[in-house]
Protein backbone atom coordinates (compact mmCIF):
# COMPACT_ATOMS: atom_id res chain seq x y z
CA UNK A 1 0.00 0.00 0.00
CA UNK A 2 1.51 3.31 -1.05
CA UNK A 3 1.84 6.19 1.37
CA UNK A 4 -0.71 8.18 -0.63
CA UNK A 5 -3.34 5.46 -0.39
CA UNK A 6 -2.64 5.02 3.31
CA UNK A 7 -3.22 8.69 3.96
CA UNK A 8 -6.40 8.82 1.90
CA UNK A 9 -7.76 5.81 3.74
CA UNK A 10 -6.73 7.27 7.09
CA UNK A 11 -8.45 10.59 6.36
CA UNK A 12 -11.63 8.94 5.11
CA UNK A 13 -11.85 6.56 8.08
CA UNK A 14 -11.26 9.29 10.65
CA UNK A 15 -13.90 11.56 9.07
CA UNK A 16 -16.36 8.69 9.00
CA UNK A 17 -15.65 7.97 12.66
CA UNK A 18 -16.38 11.61 13.50
CA UNK A 19 -19.84 11.24 11.98
CA UNK A 20 -19.07 13.17 8.81
CA UNK A 21 -20.20 11.96 5.39
CA UNK A 22 -17.07 11.95 3.20
CA UNK A 23 -17.83 11.27 -0.47
CA UNK A 24 -16.01 8.04 -1.28
CA UNK A 25 -15.92 8.85 -4.99
CA UNK A 26 -13.93 12.01 -4.29
CA UNK A 27 -11.32 9.94 -2.49
CA UNK A 28 -11.20 7.38 -5.30
CA UNK A 29 -10.57 10.16 -7.82
CA UNK A 30 -7.74 11.48 -5.69
CA UNK A 31 -6.20 7.99 -5.65
CA UNK A 32 -5.53 8.11 -9.41
CA UNK A 33 -4.08 4.85 -10.69
CA UNK A 34 -4.38 3.29 -7.24
CA UNK A 35 -8.13 3.75 -7.34
CA UNK A 36 -8.96 0.02 -7.18
CA UNK A 37 -6.63 -0.56 -4.27
CA UNK A 38 -8.23 2.24 -2.27
CA UNK A 39 -11.71 1.07 -3.28
CA UNK A 40 -11.09 -2.39 -1.80
CA UNK A 41 -9.81 -0.84 1.39
CA UNK A 42 -12.68 1.64 1.76
CA UNK A 43 -15.19 -1.07 0.95
CA UNK A 44 -13.80 -3.33 3.65
CA UNK A 45 -13.81 -0.47 6.12
CA UNK A 46 -17.41 0.53 5.33
CA UNK A 47 -18.54 -3.08 5.73
CA UNK A 48 -17.05 -3.23 9.21
CA UNK A 49 -17.51 0.31 10.49
CA UNK A 50 -20.35 1.72 12.53
CA UNK A 51 -23.47 2.46 10.49
CA UNK A 52 -23.89 6.22 10.12
CA UNK A 53 -27.32 7.87 9.89
CA UNK A 54 -28.06 9.06 6.34
CA UNK A 55 -27.24 12.65 5.44
CA UNK A 56 -29.92 14.96 4.03
CA UNK A 57 -28.31 14.57 0.63
CA UNK A 58 -28.53 10.78 0.84
CA UNK A 59 -32.15 10.88 1.99
CA UNK A 60 -33.03 13.13 -0.95
CA UNK A 61 -31.25 10.79 -3.33
CA UNK A 62 -33.20 7.75 -2.16
CA UNK A 63 -36.48 9.62 -2.28
CA UNK A 64 -35.84 9.96 -6.00
CA UNK A 65 -34.74 6.33 -6.36
CA UNK A 66 -37.28 4.53 -4.22
CA UNK A 67 -40.56 6.28 -3.38
CA UNK A 68 -40.99 3.95 -0.42
CA UNK A 69 -38.42 6.03 1.36
CA UNK A 70 -41.07 8.71 1.67
CA UNK A 71 -42.48 9.30 5.16
CA UNK A 72 -45.74 7.63 4.19
CA UNK A 73 -45.28 3.91 4.12
CA UNK A 74 -46.42 3.33 0.57
CA UNK A 75 -45.82 0.13 -1.35
CA UNK A 76 -42.93 -0.05 -3.78
CA UNK A 77 -44.19 0.92 -7.26
CA UNK A 78 -44.96 -2.34 -9.09
CA UNK A 79 -42.94 -1.61 -12.24
CA UNK A 80 -39.83 -0.79 -10.21
CA UNK A 81 -40.27 -3.88 -8.02
CA UNK A 82 -40.83 -6.09 -11.04
CA UNK A 83 -37.85 -4.73 -12.94
CA UNK A 84 -35.56 -5.39 -9.98
CA UNK A 85 -37.13 -8.79 -9.36
CA UNK A 86 -36.41 -9.83 -12.94
CA UNK A 87 -32.89 -8.46 -12.77
CA UNK A 88 -33.26 -5.92 -15.57
CA UNK A 89 -31.24 -2.73 -15.47
CA UNK A 90 -32.86 0.62 -16.28
CA UNK A 91 -30.74 0.85 -19.43
CA UNK A 92 -32.02 -2.50 -20.64
CA UNK A 93 -35.63 -1.37 -20.33
CA UNK A 94 -34.93 2.01 -21.92
CA UNK A 95 -33.15 0.36 -24.86
CA UNK A 96 -36.03 -2.06 -25.26
CA UNK A 97 -38.55 0.81 -25.40
CA UNK A 98 -36.42 2.69 -27.92
CA UNK A 99 -36.11 -0.34 -30.15
CA UNK A 100 -39.73 -1.32 -29.78
CA UNK A 101 -40.96 2.12 -30.86
CA UNK A 102 -38.17 2.98 -33.26
CA UNK A 103 -36.62 5.88 -31.34
CA UNK A 104 -33.04 6.79 -32.21
CA UNK A 105 -30.20 7.15 -29.73
CA UNK A 106 -30.80 10.90 -29.59
CA UNK A 107 -34.05 10.13 -27.72
CA UNK A 108 -32.37 7.90 -25.15
CA UNK A 109 -32.08 10.52 -22.41
CA UNK A 110 -35.67 11.62 -22.84
CA UNK A 111 -36.98 8.05 -22.78
CA UNK A 112 -34.83 7.34 -19.71
CA UNK A 113 -36.28 10.29 -17.83
CA UNK A 114 -39.82 9.31 -18.71
CA UNK A 115 -39.10 5.73 -17.68
CA UNK A 116 -37.74 6.86 -14.31
CA UNK A 117 -40.96 8.80 -13.69
CA UNK A 118 -43.11 5.90 -14.80
CA UNK A 119 -41.44 3.18 -12.74
CA UNK A 120 -41.25 5.31 -9.60
CA UNK A 121 -44.90 6.32 -9.85
CA UNK A 122 -44.50 10.02 -10.65
CA UNK A 123 -46.11 9.44 -14.02
CA UNK A 124 -49.27 7.33 -13.72
CA UNK A 125 -49.28 4.18 -15.83
CA UNK A 126 -52.96 4.79 -16.51
CA UNK A 127 -52.02 7.97 -18.36
CA UNK A 128 -49.62 6.54 -20.93
CA UNK A 129 -50.65 5.58 -24.47
CA UNK A 130 -52.44 2.29 -25.03
CA UNK A 131 -49.63 1.01 -27.24
CA UNK A 132 -47.07 1.56 -24.48
CA UNK A 133 -49.32 -0.14 -21.93
CA UNK A 134 -49.70 -3.07 -24.28
CA UNK A 135 -45.96 -3.34 -24.81
CA UNK A 136 -45.28 -3.11 -21.08
CA UNK A 137 -47.87 -5.78 -20.46
CA UNK A 138 -45.96 -8.15 -22.74
CA UNK A 139 -42.68 -7.40 -21.00
CA UNK A 140 -43.81 -7.02 -17.37
CA UNK A 141 -46.76 -9.40 -17.30
CA UNK A 142 -49.25 -9.04 -14.46
CA UNK A 143 -47.25 -6.26 -12.84
CA UNK A 144 -48.69 -3.81 -15.34
CA UNK A 145 -52.16 -4.31 -13.88
CA UNK A 146 -50.87 -3.66 -10.37
CA UNK A 147 -49.07 -0.60 -11.71
CA UNK A 148 -52.28 0.83 -13.16
CA UNK A 149 -54.01 0.40 -9.80
CA UNK A 150 -51.04 1.52 -7.70
CA UNK A 151 -51.68 4.55 -5.50
CA UNK A 152 -48.98 7.20 -5.58
CA UNK A 153 -47.76 8.76 -2.32
CA UNK A 154 -49.77 11.47 -0.59
CA UNK A 155 -49.53 15.06 -1.79
CA UNK A 156 -47.00 16.28 0.76
CA UNK A 157 -44.78 13.32 0.02
CA UNK A 158 -45.10 13.87 -3.71
CA UNK A 159 -43.94 17.44 -3.18
CA UNK A 160 -40.82 16.13 -1.45
CA UNK A 161 -40.31 13.63 -4.24
CA UNK A 162 -40.58 16.37 -6.86
CA UNK A 163 -37.81 18.32 -5.21
CA UNK A 164 -35.58 15.32 -5.68
CA UNK A 165 -36.51 14.68 -9.28
CA UNK A 166 -35.16 16.96 -11.99
CA UNK A 167 -38.58 17.63 -13.43
CA UNK A 168 -41.70 15.66 -14.09
CA UNK A 169 -44.42 14.73 -16.53
CA UNK A 170 -45.67 17.67 -18.50
CA UNK A 171 -42.79 19.78 -17.18
CA UNK A 172 -40.47 17.49 -19.04
CA UNK A 173 -42.48 17.89 -22.20
CA UNK A 174 -42.58 21.69 -21.83
CA UNK A 175 -38.91 21.94 -20.96
CA UNK A 176 -37.80 19.98 -23.96
CA UNK A 177 -40.06 21.89 -26.33
CA UNK A 178 -39.51 25.36 -27.80
CA UNK A 179 -41.08 28.25 -25.86
CA UNK A 180 -44.38 29.50 -27.24
CA UNK A 181 -48.10 29.01 -26.99
CA UNK A 182 -48.01 25.72 -28.90
CA UNK A 183 -45.10 23.64 -27.57
CA UNK A 184 -43.88 21.15 -30.11
CA UNK A 185 -44.56 17.55 -29.16
CA UNK A 186 -42.56 14.63 -30.33
CA UNK A 187 -43.21 10.91 -30.59
CA UNK A 188 -41.72 10.23 -27.14
CA UNK A 189 -44.13 12.70 -25.50
CA UNK A 190 -47.00 11.10 -27.37
CA UNK A 191 -46.01 7.64 -26.21
CA UNK A 192 -45.68 8.52 -22.52
CA UNK A 193 -48.30 11.25 -22.15
CA UNK A 194 -50.91 9.88 -24.56
CA UNK A 195 -51.14 13.28 -26.25
CA UNK B 1 -19.43 -2.53 18.68
CA UNK B 2 -22.64 -3.14 16.76
CA UNK B 3 -24.77 -4.13 19.74
CA UNK B 4 -26.84 -0.93 19.81
CA UNK B 5 -27.40 -1.05 16.04
CA UNK B 6 -28.44 -4.72 16.17
CA UNK B 7 -30.78 -4.06 19.07
CA UNK B 8 -32.47 -1.18 17.22
CA UNK B 9 -32.77 -3.37 14.11
CA UNK B 10 -34.48 -6.10 16.13
CA UNK B 11 -36.91 -3.52 17.50
CA UNK B 12 -37.78 -2.20 14.04
CA UNK B 13 -38.13 -5.73 12.68
CA UNK B 14 -40.44 -6.63 15.56
CA UNK B 15 -42.51 -3.52 14.97
CA UNK B 16 -42.70 -4.28 11.25
CA UNK B 17 -41.27 -0.85 10.43
CA UNK B 18 -39.35 -2.05 7.40
CA UNK B 19 -39.04 1.36 5.76
CA UNK B 20 -37.33 2.88 8.80
CA UNK B 21 -35.12 -0.18 9.14
CA UNK B 22 -33.85 -0.03 5.56
CA UNK B 23 -33.69 3.79 5.60
CA UNK B 24 -31.19 3.64 8.47
CA UNK B 25 -28.77 1.88 6.11
CA UNK B 26 -29.03 4.32 3.20
CA UNK B 27 -25.66 5.93 3.91
CA UNK B 28 -23.88 2.59 4.09
CA UNK B 29 -25.64 1.32 0.97
CA UNK B 30 -24.79 4.31 -1.24
CA UNK B 31 -21.24 4.58 0.11
CA UNK B 32 -20.44 0.93 -0.53
CA UNK B 33 -22.11 1.01 -3.93
CA UNK B 34 -20.03 4.08 -4.75
CA UNK B 35 -16.76 2.33 -3.98
CA UNK B 36 -17.80 -0.92 -5.68
CA UNK B 37 -19.24 0.56 -8.90
CA UNK B 38 -17.43 2.22 -11.78
CA UNK B 39 -19.76 5.17 -12.20
CA UNK B 40 -22.06 7.19 -10.00
CA UNK B 41 -25.04 6.15 -12.15
CA UNK B 42 -24.19 2.46 -11.74
CA UNK B 43 -23.85 2.99 -7.99
CA UNK B 44 -27.27 4.62 -7.77
CA UNK B 45 -28.91 1.88 -9.78
CA UNK B 46 -27.32 -0.81 -7.60
CA UNK B 47 -28.34 1.07 -4.46
CA UNK B 48 -31.89 1.24 -5.76
CA UNK B 49 -31.88 -2.53 -6.40
CA UNK B 50 -30.48 -3.23 -2.93
CA UNK B 51 -33.24 -1.24 -1.25
CA UNK B 52 -36.05 -2.71 -3.36
CA UNK B 53 -34.75 -6.20 -2.75
CA UNK B 54 -34.43 -5.74 1.02
CA UNK B 55 -37.92 -4.25 1.29
CA UNK B 56 -39.38 -7.01 -0.84
CA UNK B 57 -37.82 -9.76 1.26
CA UNK B 58 -38.88 -8.15 4.50
CA UNK B 59 -42.46 -7.80 3.30
CA UNK B 60 -42.46 -11.48 2.40
CA UNK B 61 -41.62 -12.19 6.03
CA UNK B 62 -38.04 -13.22 5.40
CA UNK B 63 -36.06 -14.05 8.54
CA UNK B 64 -32.27 -14.25 8.69
CA UNK B 65 -29.85 -16.22 10.88
CA UNK B 66 -27.57 -13.19 11.29
CA UNK B 67 -28.02 -9.53 12.30
CA UNK B 68 -29.81 -7.46 9.67
CA UNK B 69 -26.73 -5.29 9.03
CA UNK B 70 -24.89 -8.38 7.80
CA UNK B 71 -27.78 -9.09 5.43
CA UNK B 72 -27.52 -5.54 4.11
CA UNK B 73 -23.81 -5.95 3.45
CA UNK B 74 -24.28 -9.31 1.74
CA UNK B 75 -27.05 -7.97 -0.51
CA UNK B 76 -24.84 -5.00 -1.45
CA UNK B 77 -22.04 -7.40 -2.37
CA UNK B 78 -24.25 -9.79 -4.37
CA UNK B 79 -25.98 -6.96 -6.18
CA UNK B 80 -22.87 -5.04 -7.23
CA UNK B 81 -21.05 -8.25 -8.17
CA UNK B 82 -23.96 -9.41 -10.31
CA UNK B 83 -24.35 -6.01 -11.92
CA UNK B 84 -21.02 -6.36 -13.69
CA UNK B 85 -20.60 -10.11 -13.92
CA UNK B 86 -23.87 -10.68 -15.67
CA UNK B 87 -24.79 -7.18 -16.75
CA UNK B 88 -27.80 -7.44 -14.53
CA UNK B 89 -28.86 -5.66 -11.41
CA UNK B 90 -29.21 -8.71 -9.18
CA UNK B 91 -27.82 -12.21 -8.98
CA UNK B 92 -30.89 -13.99 -7.72
CA UNK B 93 -34.52 -13.17 -8.33
CA UNK B 94 -36.32 -11.69 -5.35
CA UNK B 95 -38.70 -14.59 -4.93
CA UNK B 96 -35.90 -17.14 -4.75
CA UNK B 97 -34.28 -18.13 -1.52
CA UNK B 98 -31.01 -16.26 -1.39
CA UNK B 99 -29.66 -18.63 1.23
CA UNK B 100 -29.61 -21.60 -1.13
CA UNK B 101 -27.52 -24.51 0.09
CA UNK B 102 -25.36 -23.84 3.09
CA UNK B 103 -25.17 -20.56 4.93
CA UNK B 104 -23.82 -17.61 2.93
CA UNK B 105 -23.54 -15.65 6.16
CA UNK B 106 -20.71 -17.78 7.52
CA UNK B 107 -17.43 -16.21 8.57
CA UNK B 108 -18.72 -12.73 9.13
CA UNK B 109 -17.26 -12.11 12.56
CA UNK B 110 -14.27 -10.01 11.49
CA UNK B 111 -15.38 -9.01 8.02
CA UNK B 112 -18.32 -6.96 9.30
CA UNK B 113 -17.02 -5.76 12.64
CA UNK B 114 -14.21 -3.23 12.83
CA UNK B 115 -13.86 -3.65 16.58
CA UNK B 116 -13.14 -7.35 16.14
CA UNK B 117 -10.71 -6.61 13.35
CA UNK B 118 -8.85 -4.22 15.62
CA UNK B 119 -8.53 -6.99 18.21
CA UNK B 120 -6.05 -8.61 15.84
CA UNK B 121 -3.61 -5.74 16.43
CA UNK B 122 -1.03 -5.58 19.20
CA UNK B 123 -2.28 -3.91 22.37
CA UNK B 124 -0.40 -0.67 21.77
CA UNK B 125 -1.45 -0.35 18.15
CA UNK B 126 -5.03 -1.30 18.96
CA UNK B 127 -5.52 1.63 21.33
CA UNK B 128 -4.16 4.11 18.79
CA UNK B 129 -6.27 2.60 15.98
CA UNK B 130 -9.42 2.67 18.11
CA UNK B 131 -8.99 6.36 18.84
CA UNK B 132 -8.36 7.11 15.15
CA UNK B 133 -10.77 4.78 13.31
CA UNK B 134 -13.55 4.51 15.86
CA UNK B 135 -13.17 7.85 17.62
CA UNK B 136 -12.04 10.01 14.71
CA UNK B 137 -9.38 11.80 16.82
CA UNK B 138 -6.62 13.81 15.16
CA UNK B 139 -3.05 12.50 15.36
CA UNK B 140 -2.05 15.23 17.81
CA UNK B 141 -5.00 14.47 20.07
CA UNK B 142 -4.09 10.78 20.16
CA UNK B 143 -0.48 11.58 20.94
CA UNK B 144 -1.49 13.87 23.77
CA UNK B 145 -4.03 11.48 25.21
CA UNK B 146 -1.65 8.50 25.21
CA UNK B 147 1.49 10.45 26.09
CA UNK B 148 3.23 9.46 22.85
CA UNK B 149 5.07 11.47 20.23
CA UNK B 150 3.37 12.27 16.94
CA UNK B 151 5.92 10.12 15.18
CA UNK B 152 5.12 7.14 17.41
CA UNK B 153 1.40 7.53 16.64
CA UNK B 154 2.13 7.75 12.92
CA UNK B 155 4.22 4.57 13.04
CA UNK B 156 1.55 2.76 15.01
CA UNK B 157 -1.17 3.79 12.53
CA UNK B 158 1.02 2.70 9.65
CA UNK B 159 1.25 -0.82 11.12
CA UNK B 160 -2.49 -0.84 11.81
CA UNK B 161 -3.40 0.19 8.28
CA UNK B 162 -1.24 -2.61 6.88
CA UNK B 163 -2.95 -5.13 9.12
CA UNK B 164 -6.42 -3.75 8.34
CA UNK B 165 -5.69 -4.04 4.65
CA UNK B 166 -5.09 -7.77 5.17
CA UNK B 167 -8.22 -8.18 7.24
CA UNK B 168 -10.64 -5.93 5.37
CA UNK B 169 -9.18 -5.32 1.93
Amino acid sequence: MSAGIELLFDEFAARHARGEHPDARDYLERAGESRDELARLLDGFLAAATVQPPSEETLTLFVSLVPESLPEDTATPPLLAERVRRGWTRDEVVDWIRERFGFGEEKEEKVARYWHELETGLLPVSGVSARLREALSERFGEAIHSAVEWSPPALEARAAFRRAADFTGMELHERMSPAGPEPERDDVDELFLDL
Amino acid sequence: MHDARDEEDRRLLGAGDHSALVRSYYETIIQRCNVRCRTRDDAQECAQSVVVRLLSELKRGKRYPVPFRVVVHKVIEWTTKGFYERGRAILVALDEDILGDGNPFDDVEIEYDLERALEQLSEGDREVARLRFLGGLEIEEIAERLGKTRNAVDQSLHRSRKKLQELLG
